[in-house]
């Protein structure tokens, strides 16, 4: 990422109004960027476990789990 | 003798020191002088009882020239002078009165005028408590030097026309307010206004609204004023391709001093969840991904905001689309384990930045 897309800190003051931005340290915005990554990953892999599970729940032969699936939201 | 009141002689007394002049009346029978014509010194309390209409008098306690108006049996004095006569607020002259005439309230400095009554010529400067209540017309200002709040006489009370708030402190209210004055406490940036028995603060604004300009880490509000409740409202998305969890933190605290609980609908089914433990902070929501044009939001009710024996608390709803087809709607409640008052508010996305056009207000109750 560019320096240009370093994310600050903002903070108001509600007492004064005054505004303060704050850019992140270089280790603050490192790490930010690591958990960003992780998180993509994270998200991907859920989608992934998420789609499996619904396709066996809708290949299941007992009608029950089939009821049970839709009542959950997983069908 | 055409009447025994008017003057028909006059005499002239000399000698080596003074000369003066005098007319007087002469009865008919020429054995009684009866009376004097010229000016007459005397109080304003030993005026001549027995002299001629016209009669001009000059009182040396009041400064003033008198003349008798009525007859030589019953004179009426009446002030001729236009020099202002000198009095106190507590001693205004009763009699002997003609329209025009002036007083100076020495123990006052306010100058009056005789108009079938006395009434006060300019501003009145004086404490709240010691507000006049007569000698009064109708649109005369007053000056409270307490308060320093200019007053209106409307015709029956003073009321204030000034249309700026009156400016003091949360521990500097003014003294014998009126309904409807308000206030702005430069201390704590909240305005009230006097109902008549108490100052009525109402749902406030305590900071403008923040709307992102840029890739913004974390959004703080400090210096938040002493208000019962806080009512925190949000529409936000991340930097992130992903959605991610909305946390908050309180006074600046990253140490385990954190409980919350949800319950949520992600795509429809419900997956609620809890903290089992202290932990470094609350979740309140869901912001969405970098999808264009999607946004999660959500309102937290903070409570406990300035009390001083019980915990922070917070509740409130939130939901969340993306373009993706996945979708979060749930309660979120938190609480931090510390008591108040407390003075700031953390706001930041689990994973990544808040994007430009997030924003976050934040209102204050009493």
């Amino acid at each position: 990422m560019d320096e240009q897309d370093r994310p600050v800190h903002l903070e108001i003051d509600c007492t004064t109004g005054a505004v303060t931005h704050t850019p992140l340290t270089d280790l603050e915005w490192q790490e930010m960027q690591d958990r960003e990554q992780q998180a993509v990953d994270d998200y991907t892999e859920r989608q992934r476990q998420d789609l499996e599970l619904r396709t066996a729940i809708q290949a299941h032969p007992d009608p029950v789990v089939q009821e049970l699936a839709k009542r959950l939201g997983l069908s | 003798m055409a009447d025994t009141q008017t003057p028909n002689i006059l005499l002239v007394i000399a000698d080596l020191n003074d000369t003066f002049n005098f007319g007087a009346h002469v009865e008919a029978n020429f054995t009684t002088i009866d009376s004097l014509m010229g000016a007459v010194d005397c109080t304003s309390t030993s005026r001549p009882t027995n002299t001629y209409k016209g009669q001009i008098a000059y009182e040396h306690d009041s400064g003033r020239y008198v003349q008798n108006t009525g007859t030589k049996g019953a004179p009426v004095w009446t002030y001729t002078s236009h020099a202002a006569l000198a009095v106190t607020a507590a001693s205004h002259p009763t009699s002997g009165l003609a329209n025009g005439g002036l007083a100076l309230e020495t123990d006052t400095d306010m100058l009056m005028y005789y108009n079938t009554a006395w009434r006060y010529q300019h501003n009145y400067s004086v404490a709240s408590s010691s507000r006049p209540t007569s000698g009064l017309t109708t649109g005369m200002p007053l000056y409270e030097t307490d308060t320093t709040r200019f007053l209106i006489w409307n015709g029956s009370s003073w009321v204030n026309k000034a249309y700026a708030n009156f400016v003091t402190t949360s521990s500097a209210h003014p003294a014998n307010p009126f309904q409807g004055l308000e206030i702005y406490e430069t201390d704590t940036g909240l305005s009230a206004v006097y109902n008549g028995s108490t100052f009525s603060y109402g749902v406030q604004q305590v900071a403008a609204t923040q709307v992102l300009v840029g890739t913004t880490a974390s959004v703080t509000f400090s210096g938040i004023p002493a208000v019962t409740r806080l009512s925190l409202s949000w529409r936000a998305k991340t930097a992130t391709a992903v959605q991610t969890d909305l946390l908050m933190q309180v006074d600046g605290d990253t140490a385990a001093h954190y409980l919350w609980a949800k319950i949520e609908a992600a795509n429809g089914a419900s997956s609620p969840a809890h903290t089992a433990s202290l932990t470094t902070s609350m979740k309140i929501g869901v912001v969405s991904g970098t999808t264009a044009s999607f946004f999660g939001n959500g309102r937290q009710e903070i409570d406990g905001w300035s009390n001083s024996t019980g915990f922070l608390t917070t509740a409130g709803p939130y939901a969340n689309f993306d373009a993706a087809g996945t979708d979060w709607a749930g309660t979120a409640a938190g609480q931090f384990s510390a008591v108040g008052p407390h003075t700031s508010i953390k706001l930041l996305p689990a994973t990544g930045s808040f994007a430009a056009g997030s924003q976050f207000s934040l209102y204050g109750l009493e």
